[in-house]
């Protein structure tokens, strides 16, 4: 089967009257991107892939570059997924450098790694004082209504986020279900979805009031919580017991951190839809 | 007899003033979020969540830790340090281990008068570095002339004590009951260290996201006996 090396390369910048614009862009299959609009707050821009998935050997490179001041929201329409594969994994490899003041909102839709797929993603994330962050991925167990539920082969992740020079985040995990090691996974939902957001606002840091409204979201359904990073930002896990209950409680997530990253309808921006 | 063997004796004793004692690493947290009920669910507890993070996170940092002290090179060991902490989400975790490895960098200046624990010492108070529990364990080993499969067994062991030590107080078990679980987990000792020399510290890291809540929620829990 034929494979890809797609690439996104997107530099966002401010007009003189405050406003972000695409000042750069490059893309190629899969990757597309809907035209970008102002909403107020920030620069939206619909990234229209990896949604259709990832097959074995595809190997994605996306480079997003803020400058100072701007303003950059990439949504996505639907579920990322890492189809069926045999052999070789696929690969996302993504770059994202904030100048100081600019700010970066990524959430994109849950990513569903199918049956046997094989999946590396790295993030090298660079943000100059003042920057601001907000990214929340989630990591679905499967297609659980198809009873593909860590059916996967394996998730190689790796994030670091550096803020003003110094690292203050770093995941680096191997998710293989077949391992022993993998049994805290299923803890304490056995089919629990994953998500981690990750906040660097020097605002946000500053201020714990709204840490209470993280820990309201818990649930019988939801364990969550908030944790202070080394420096800037702050680390948010969150394990939801099924899809719906994720969609939920990210919504609420959302919302819970509207005062330090405005967004009028969250739950479109995130999901695609309201209800 | 060996050189390092009296050493460790003493700086692996609960009389060992590191106020590991203090600190429940998460396992509060886990009490109180419903994970840990029974003696059971403890030995699961310590099974799926605390000897895979062991394996994969502290041991191949005391192990790095370990090779920079041989080697005198401060500079590694801050680096280590800094990634070591990026790598701890859960401030209370994060913070726990910092104060057990600062009073065991504070014993071991006094103690040894190495001068490698002076530059330490002052590279902290520098900001340089936190001197989290695994990188002044892997220096203790290397200064110590302990073999590093020994430094590795020695983390290991001090991973373990103090959720066993929590346990005691936080699930309805006695101590036999505790001991036996040490000594099941201790019985991994050898294939844990083994495994944790084979990841470098480009790979090294673990995801357990209950715990990492458990513990972020313990931060605000209205109750608490432990600082972590």
């Amino acid at each position: 089967m034929p494979t890809l090396a797609g690439h996104l390369d997107l530099t966002c910048a401010r007009d003189t009257t405050g406003r972000s614009y695409l000042r750069e862009q490059s893309f190629s299959a899969p990757f597309h991107i809907s035209k970008p609009y102002w909403d107020g707050d920030a620069l939206l821009l619909q990234l229209a892939s990896p949604t259709p998935g990832l097959f074995g050997g595809d190997r994605l490179t996306s480079c997003v570059n803020l400058d100072e001041g701007a303003s950059l929201r990439i949504i996505t329409p639907s579920a990322g997924r890492a189809h069926t594969m045999n052999g070789d994994g696929a690969e996302l490899r993504q770059r994202f450098r904030l100048a100081k003041g600019a700010r970066l909102e990524f959430c994109p839709a849950p990513f569903i790694p199918q049956r046997l797929s094989r999946y590396k993603q790295s993030a090298d994330i660079s943000i100059d004082e003042g920057g601001e962050l907000l990214l929340l991925e989630t990591i679905a167990p499967g297609r659980v209504a198809h009873g593909e539920s860590f059916s996967y082969r394996e998730i190689d992740w790796e994030c670091n986020v550096t803020y003003a020079g110094r690292l203050v985040l770093r995941e680096r995990f191997l998710l293989e279900p077949d391992s022993p090691a993998f049994a805290a996974m299923k803890q304490p939902f056995p089919l629990g979805h994953y998500a981690s957001a990750c906040v660097i606002s020097e605002a946000a840091w500053a201020d714990d009031n709204w840490i209470g409204e993280i820990n309201a979201i818990q649930s019988d359904t939801i364990r969550i919580g908030a944790s202070r990073l080394v420096a800037a930002g702050w680390s948010i896990k969150l394990l939801a017991a099924d899809s719906l209950a994720l969609q939920r409680a990210t919504a609420q997530l959302r919302q819970a951190l509207a005062k330090f990253f405005p967004a009028a309808d969250h739950q479109a921006r995130i999901f695609g839809f309201s209800h | 007899m060996n050189t390092w063997l009296p050493q460790l004796l003493q700086r692996s004793d609960s009389m060992f003033p590191t106020g590991a004692y203090a600190h429940s690493y998460g396992m509060e947290g886990a009490v109180q979020d419903g994970l840990i009920d029974s003696e059971g669910d403890f030995r699961e507890f310590l099974h799926d969540m605390v000897i895979p993070g062991l394996e994969k996170l502290e041991l191949p940092t005391a192990a790095a830790a370990f090779a920079a002290a041989q080697d005198a090179d401060l500079a590694k060991l801050c680096e280590l340090d800094q990634l070591y902490g990026a790598m701890k989400p859960s401030r209370e975790l994060r913070e726990a281990t910092a104060r057990t490895g600062r009073q065991r960098l504070a014993l071991n200046l006094e103690l040894t008068r190495e001068p490698f624990w002076r530059d330490i010492e002052q590279a902290r108070l520098a900001k340089r570095l936190e001197a989290y529990e695994p990188i002044v364990l892997g220096t203790q080993g290397a200064l110590g002339q302990m073999p590093l499969d020994d430094t590795l067994g020695l983390a290991f062991y001090h991973g373990l004590t103090p959720f066993v030590n929590a346990a005691l107080k936080l699930v309805r078990m006695g101590q036999l009951a505790c001991q036996k679980i040490l000594s099941g987990a201790l019985a991994q000792t050898a294939e844990v260290v083994e495994n944790a020399k084979q990841i470098s510290t480009d790979d090294m890291g673990w995801l357990c996201p209950a715990l990492d809540i458990s513990s972020a929620r313990h931060e605000t829990a209205f109750s608490r006996l432990f600082i972590s």
